[in-house]
């Protein structure tokens, strides 16, 4: 649940990159960091393995200014892919407002997409939150790809996997050369304000 | 009604999106002293303040402390500009030590300071007297924050004071290691008492203040193994 100051007028929310291990989750962030470091003017989190890989999480805070006279401050969060790792994944759950899927579009890789989302559904649900009333936008990461004759699962296939019953908001993108990684951001963030919009009237 | 009151949200938040990750940098900082700030070590120092905004940690404060250094390094020759740094010098080394027992107040100092300093610092133009006057200004809310810190640490010391107390009494057994811890409170407590703050430094004050901090722990840890141990030999 976001959180609220009503005396400071401020708004925290925090949101989630969630998706299997080398989906593209810290590189969606570092773009974002990258791309709008000289507007976000805060440091970007990182704790990585040996291996380069996210080891606890990524953490991404900035200020996007005034809305209805409450400052918004995002708090972005990765969560490490591998499956070893669910307690951490379990613990940068615990008060999400919004959730990005970024799910890898290699071929090779839909099963760990599918058990990815099963893994999101069930840790939402160890803080009895549905992952179907959660605001979720899915990513589907990877699409230059596409380009390299590497297999690529289709978009048909990937909505047919993951979102048929979710019916989320879903976005192709490339996060490496930063393809829709902005508007998959400006899509969570104006769904999850939107969440809380009762609280900001 | 409620719909199009909805809607009216969900408007603002599309257009300041479109704002904040838009192409345009227009309506962004992009002034001269923003330009200044690129040649100089605050932007960093800058970056570290809103990162402190958000969260404490030992890998922050140590990062912030260095910058604090680069930036006395780089302003030397500015008297004003130095003494800044040293008041958030002070403070950088009272949060890092109280980590999220901090008093409250002290990161609205820290950040004050900071916008001071960064006012001044970018503004080659300004008069001496107006610097002046903005470094009175943050000297002032330094002191009132040295005064609300001492205030609440004498306030702790008396519950601990009260605590130690407590213990002393009634066990024959492990009276000895009773003693110890309480020497060392009474220590902490004489020494409290002694230091006239308004001749001290910032920095000499803060130092003071975390050598009290470090006492205190100690004397409770000490006082809670010899609990313990009697505690064990009871059973």
């Amino acid at each position: 649940m976001a959180f609220v100051n009503l005396k400071k007028k401020e708004v925290q929310t925090k949101i989630v990159f969630y998706g299997p291990g080398r989906g593209g989750k810290t590189t969606n962030l570092e773009y974002i960091y990258k791309k709008y470091n000289h507007r976000i003017k805060t440091e970007m989190v990182t704790i990585k393995t040996d291996a380069d890989r996210t080891l606890f999480f990524d953490f991404l805070p900035f200020d996007i200014g005034k809305i209805k006279g409450y400052d918004i401050k995002i708090q972005l969060y990765t969560v490490p892919g591998q499956v070893k790792y669910n307690a951490t994944r379990k613990l940068v759950l615990r008060g999400v407002d919004g959730v990005v899927f970024v799910a890898d579009s290699l071929a090779v890789r839909r099963d760990e997409n599918i058990l990815s989302l099963k893994n999101l559904q069930e840790n939402l649900s160890s803080y009895k939150k549905s992952i179907f009333k959660i605001p979720l936008v899915l990513q589907y990461n990877k699409r230059d790809l596409l380009e390299q004759s590497i297999p690529v699962l289709s978009v048909e296939r990937l909505e047919k996997d993951l979102n048929a019953r979710l019916k989320a908001p879903a976005i192709e993108a490339s996060a490496l050369t930063g393809s829709n990684v902005a508007e998959t951001l400006k899509k969570i963030v104006s769904v999850t304000l939107t969440s809380i919009e009762h609280t900001l009237t | 009604m409620a719909e199009k009151r909805d809607s009216s949200v969900t408007a603002e938040v599309e257009r300041r999106l479109e704002y904040f990750f838009g192409e345009s940098d227009e309506g962004f900082v992009s002034t001269e002293d923003s330009k200044g700030m690129e040649e100089t070590p605050l932007r960093d120092l800058k970056a570290l303040v809103l990162s402190i905004d958000w969260e404490i940690t030992d890998e922050t404060m140590g990062r912030f402390i260095k910058q604090i250094e680069r930036c006395e390094d780089f302003y030397k020759q500015d008297k004003d500009s130095t003494l800044f740094l040293q008041l958030l010098g002070s403070l950088a080394k009272y949060i890092k030590a109280s980590g999220a027992k901090a008093h409250p107040n002290a990161i609205k100092v820290m950040k004050s300071v900071y916008n001071a300093l960064e006012k001044v610092a970018l503004s080659k133009d300004m008069p001496e007297a107006e610097r002046e006057k903005i470094l009175l200004v943050e000297v002032v809310r330094f002191k009132e924050l040295k005064q609300q810190i001492a205030q609440r640490r004498a306030e702790r010391e008396k519950k601990a004071k009260a605590r130690t107390s407590k213990r002393k009494g009634p066990t024959a057994e492990g009276q000895g290691e009773e003693k110890k811890a309480g020497e060392i409170s009474a220590h902490t407590f004489q020494k409290a008492s002694g230091p006239d703050w308004n001749r001290m430094t910032p920095h000499q004050a803060f130092g003071y203040a975390l050598e009290e901090i470090k006492q205190v722990i100690k004397a409770e840890f000490q006082a809670l193994r010899a609990e313990l141990r009697l505690w064990r030999e009871a059973e």
